[in-house]
């Protein structure tokens, strides 16, 4: 086959990247459900969001090592989760390019900057929070409609500057976590089974 | 006709999805997110998705009724947790419109349509094969899940890595072989493409069009 060490993306680095990308949807979307049964699991699901989709991120990388693929695949779930907020897109496509520039940097083979980019890409999704964040008033003035003032003040303990803090340390042990789980799956599995070198 | 589409222009569809976002965020009155999900489960019952309809319709029952009956008569503590339902039937809308969108638009329709708005190859074949793929995942993973079953795996650990191992070697496969088929039927031709599916903007496009936007532009006003 014609893979020539050209930095040009061919389709079927496109293809690939996106049946794994389908696979990093899938995981949102699943914390995402599990996230509307409680509230807190919802703040936690990043995390879990970014431990689980690390192997799927490495192997993206040492499946495609060219620009583009991760900048499609933060795309494609912003365009697909901007039912849920249109500021994910946003987030998703600083994300996806900063992600794509510490790859670059590391020419896609140095593990610390394909660990950089990989926490930018898990923070890509954090766009997720901006509503309850920064419109918090109007989400809890178009909630006073129908809810009571005792739930409402609930409501705004819960949404605080500390969980913040917290959702963001979260997300960062998270993707470090992931990163390294990713590492590992790929040394143990992947390169074994010549799936990636 | 040959992959004829069963609903809107999947232009105006894409248009619809927009404009649901912005009623949604702009906090309007409660009659006006009510007006725009029954016209958008309307639109499904006309186009024949009712199986699709009466899910939707039910779910934003469901929500109603939690937000409506459940929260202000239990404590504090059940109320917060329940609280994201809230939320999810504050963006239900847009689920509506997104799944009206979906049932009602073939992917191949869905490509002319990225075609003829001039969007890079790049993102409508990533965005196509996101669609097809996310049935074969459901398969793929029940296949696993018995496989599993079968071997009687114990552990939480192993239980993950048993199952996620395999399913990303699959997918791997999987994007290998539509590639090399996608390659095979020139994908990568620089030609400009064509299609046998033909779109256009019909009568009823425009008024669906005309009726969403004075719906969103009441839902502005009002808010």
């Amino acid at each position: 086959m014609s893979r020539e060490s050209s930095s040009k993306l061919s389709m079927k680095d496109i293809i690939i990247a996106s049946v794994l990308g389908v696979i990093c949807i899938a995981i949102r979307f699943l914390f995402m459900i599990l996230g509307g049964i409680l509230p807190v699991a919802w703040f936690a699901s990043h995390m879990f969001d970014a431990i689980f989709i690390g192997p799927v991120y490495m192997l993206i990388v040492a499946k495609t090592r060219r620009t583009g693929p991760v900048f499609v695949i933060s795309l494609v779930t912003g365009i697909i989760f901007i039912s849920a907020a249109i500021s994910i897109v946003v987030s998703e496509i600083i994300a996806g390019i900063l992600a794509e520039l510490a790859l670059r940097k590391g020419k896609f083979e140095n593990k610390f900057w394909i660990m950089i980019s990989y926490v930018i890409f898990s923070f890509g999704f954090i766009g997720d929070f901006y509503l309850l964040w920064f419109h918090k008033e109007s989400f809890l003035k178009y909630s006073e409609n129908f809810m009571n003032a005792e739930y409402l003040d609930a409501l705004s303990r819960l949404v605080s500057v500390p969980t913040m803090i917290f959702i963001i340390a979260s997300i960062l042990i998270g993707s470090l976590a992931g990163g390294f789980l990713g590492f590992k799956l790929m040394r143990k599995h992947f390169v074994k089974a010549g799936v990636a070198q | 006709m040959y992959g004829k589409s069963r609903g809107l222009d999947p232009r105006i569809g894409m248009i619809l999805i927009i404009l649901s976002v912005v009623i949604v965020f702009s906090h309007t009155k409660l009659y006006i997110e009510w007006i725009f999900m029954s016209s958008i489960l309307f639109l499904m019952y006309c186009f024949g998705v009712r199986k699709t309809m009466f899910q939707i319709l039910a779910g934003y029952l469901v929500l109603c009724v939690i937000q409506v009956l459940v929260i202000p008569n239990v404590n504090v503590t059940l109320a917060s947790m329940i609280s994201v339902a809230v939320y999810f039937k504050m963006i239900f809308p847009c689920g509506a419109a997104v799944a009206l969108f979906c049932a009602t638009t073939p992917v191949r329709v869905l490509l002319e349509a990225f075609r003829r708005m001039h969007i890079p190859l790049s993102v409508s074949v990533a965005v196509a094969v996101s669609a097809r793929y996310f049935p074969t995942l459901k398969d793929e993973l029940t296949a696993i899940w018995n496989a599993m079953r079968l071997r009687n795996i114990k552990g939480m650990e192993q239980k993950i890595e048993s199952m996620y191992v395999p399913l990303l070697m699959s997918a791997v496969k999987t994007g290998e072989e539509l590639a090399q088929s996608a390659i095979v039927r020139g994908i990568e031709n620089p030609a400009p493409k064509t299609s046998i599916v033909e779109i256009r903007i019909r009568l009823l496009d425009v008024l669906v069009l005309v009726y969403f936007l004075l719906l969103a532009g009441a839902a502005i006003w009002l808010g």
